[in-house]
């Protein structure tokens, strides 16, 4: 029988980073939308081990929304969470949407840049053996490889700075 | 040298990021992917685009800023509520708001309250439960205040009693310009307020041949050994597209002989009748226990997850595995996107019908009780209770 669905959308998200107001902000807005969306946001009982209850809610979910921002991968509950997330969405079904907050896709793809630099600190702080850390780098690339949101500012401006500087020396 | 720039460009290169519209864009790509607005409407859709077609005309979208009631009328099981149902499908989104109340008679008869459905109707169109209602007058006040604010898409499915259209849809002052009201309904003097009334058109030869066809043999037409047959089945079922269903469900697996049988029945049954017609593949039931689970089913769990029941209908010993994929078969029951049960109100109202004539005068020798005063009343009166099954 089919696990029956409690929650339309699970919010993954870096609770000090991804800011508090955009990610309130996200809450409600579904809530308005009568979306049923469970957030983690009892930042006390963050410990190491990831609580059964938030791995049950995952697994109740439809569909989990990662806000994938700078400091993300820096945590690891968030990239237990994370694993978790990419096991019930390739075995279960569940539907990842990831949004980029001022973050390249290709960074997360690949590891590369601030998010990446965060990502190294988390793997050289805490003893991880082989097996889970390649199976983040795995689940690190494959979401930054579904389409989602990608919500960036000032890269962008430096994108089309560069682009212009481009556009102006071909002309 | 001259270069122009894009618009986009510009706004990108001041660092400026709207994260107002950013959420509202995740939050529509949610919706979307939990279509959830979408209502299930039926599997063989046969004939109903143009009669959708026809009913959208009538309610005038584009143009006025008035707010317009259409009543939807036919008899039973012809297909009002599929057609009241496509229509909230496709013209849902354009409305601030909506709601869809499945089966407003069903829910007076049983609950004998309008005030959850006063409360479902702001659920729907505010997605809060935030709101209170005490009883069926205030409800109607909050209605009124709730709704006048925004251009909603309401629809009021199976109506049977003025007074319920009273705590629903008092006026058309209770809702914002532009709304759009849908009233279905068998009983036309109830239709008075509207300013359109569309009448179902009934299905012509071709489609209720395509139709029985459909359920009959998953082929949108007869085979030619078959075809004799079909059209005498047609004929005495009166086009009516439920019965063409049921009956196209229920023969579907049958022998000729069988086709005999049903076709010498039906041709005894009066052609208003429709009930008697329905139970024809009632009685074809070859298990008792299957016939049991369906009259279950039409007195307490319409509307409940099919799972559920399951259980609960396994747990008092019956097979219901086998015996709901029969009924699903059938088309005595369906199911809808939400898993939930449904069975058509004709249908339900056979099966009430049957336990009824169990004991026509003495509530308390019939197998079930659905109604809450009746059961109430045996309570009272009497704790001989070996009779109720459940």
């Amino acid at each position: 029988m089919l696990q029956p669905k409690v929650y339309d959308v699970f919010l993954s998200f870096r609770g000090e980073d991804s800011r508090a107001k955009f990610m309130s902000h996200l809450y409600y807005s579904l809530q308005n939308e009568g979306i049923h969306a469970f957030r983690d946001d009892n930042e006390i009982q963050r410990g190491d081990q990831i609580s059964i209850s938030l791995l049950r809610a995952i697994g109740q979910s439809r569909i989990s929304i990662v806000v994938l921002s700078t400091n993300y991968a820096n945590s690891r509950w968030c990239m237990l969470e994370l694993e978790k997330i990419m096991e019930i969405g390739r075995t279960k079904g569940l539907v990842v949407v990831p949004v980029f907050y001022e973050v390249d896709p290709s960074e997360v793809r690949l590891q590369k840049g601030p998010f990446g630099k965060a990502f190294e600190k988390l793997i050289s702080k805490i003893s991880v053996n082989e097996s889970t850390k390649s199976n983040w780098k795995r689940d690190l690339f494959d979401i930054g490889g579904i389409a989602g949101f990608v919500l960036i500012g000032s890269r962008l401006l430096l994108f089309s700075l560069r682009l212009l500087f481009v556009m102006l020396k071909n002309s | 040298m001259h270069i122009v720039l894009h618009p986009l460009l510009i706004k990108a290169s001041v660092g400026y990021r709207n994260e107002c519209a950013d959420i509202k864009h995740i939050v529509e790509h949610v919706t979307h992917l939990l279509d959830r607005t979408k209502l299930f409407v039926s599997e063989h859709p046969v004939g109903l685009e143009s009669r959708v077609e026809a009913a959208i005309k009538l309610l005038n979208i584009q143009k006025s800023e008035d707010v317009l009631l259409l009543g939807i009328w036919g008899m039973g099981g012809t297909g009002k509520t599929t057609i009241a149902k496509a229509i909230y499908n496709q013209i849902g989104r354009k409305f601030e708001g909506m709601s869809f109340l499945l089966d407003v008679r069903e829910f007076w008869e049983t609950h004998a309250s309008l005030v959850s459905l006063q409360q479902q109707v702001l659920c729907d169109v505010y997605k809060t439960t935030t709101f209170k209602i005490h009883d069926i007058e205030s409800g109607k006040i909050i209605l009124k205040q709730r709704l006048a604010q925004k251009r909603v898409l309401f629809v009021l499915d199976d109506v049977n009693e003025l007074h319920q259209l009273n705590a629903l849809c008092g006026s058309r002052e209770w809702f914002g310009s532009g709304s759009r009201i849908i009233i279905t309904t068998r009983d036309m003097r109830l239709l008075r307020s509207c300013n359109q009334v569309y009448a179902i058109k009934e299905m012509n030869e071709s489609e209720s041949l395509e139709l029985f066809s459909w359920h009959a043999f998953k082929l949108p037409s007869p085979p030619i050994d078959f075809a004799t047959h079909s059209t005498d089945v047609i004929a005495y079922s009166g086009r009516l597209p439920l019965a063409l269903e049921v009956l196209g469900s229920y023969l579907s697996d049958c022998e000729k002989t069988e086709w005999q049988r049903v076709l010498e029945k039906l041709k005894c049954i009066p052609h208003d009748e429709v009930q008697k017609k329905l139970r024809v593949s009632f009685d074809g039931l070859k298990d008792v226990t299957e016939q049991q689970i369906f009259l279950d089913i039409a007195c307490f769990f319409i509307g409940m997850d099919q799972n559920d029941v399951i259980q609960i209908l396994n747990g008092c010993g019956f097979f219901a595995d086998s015996g709901m994929k029969i009924l699903l078969e059938r088309s005595l029951v369906t199911v809808d996107n939400g898993n939930k049960l449904r069975v058509h109100d004709l249908l339900r109202d056979m099966g009430r019908q049957i336990i009824y004539e169990e004991s026509p005068l003495d509530p308390e020798n019939r197998s079930r009780l659905w109604r809450s005063d009746e059961v109430i009343d045996m309570l009272y009166n009497d704790s001989n209770l070996k009779v109720i099954t459940n």
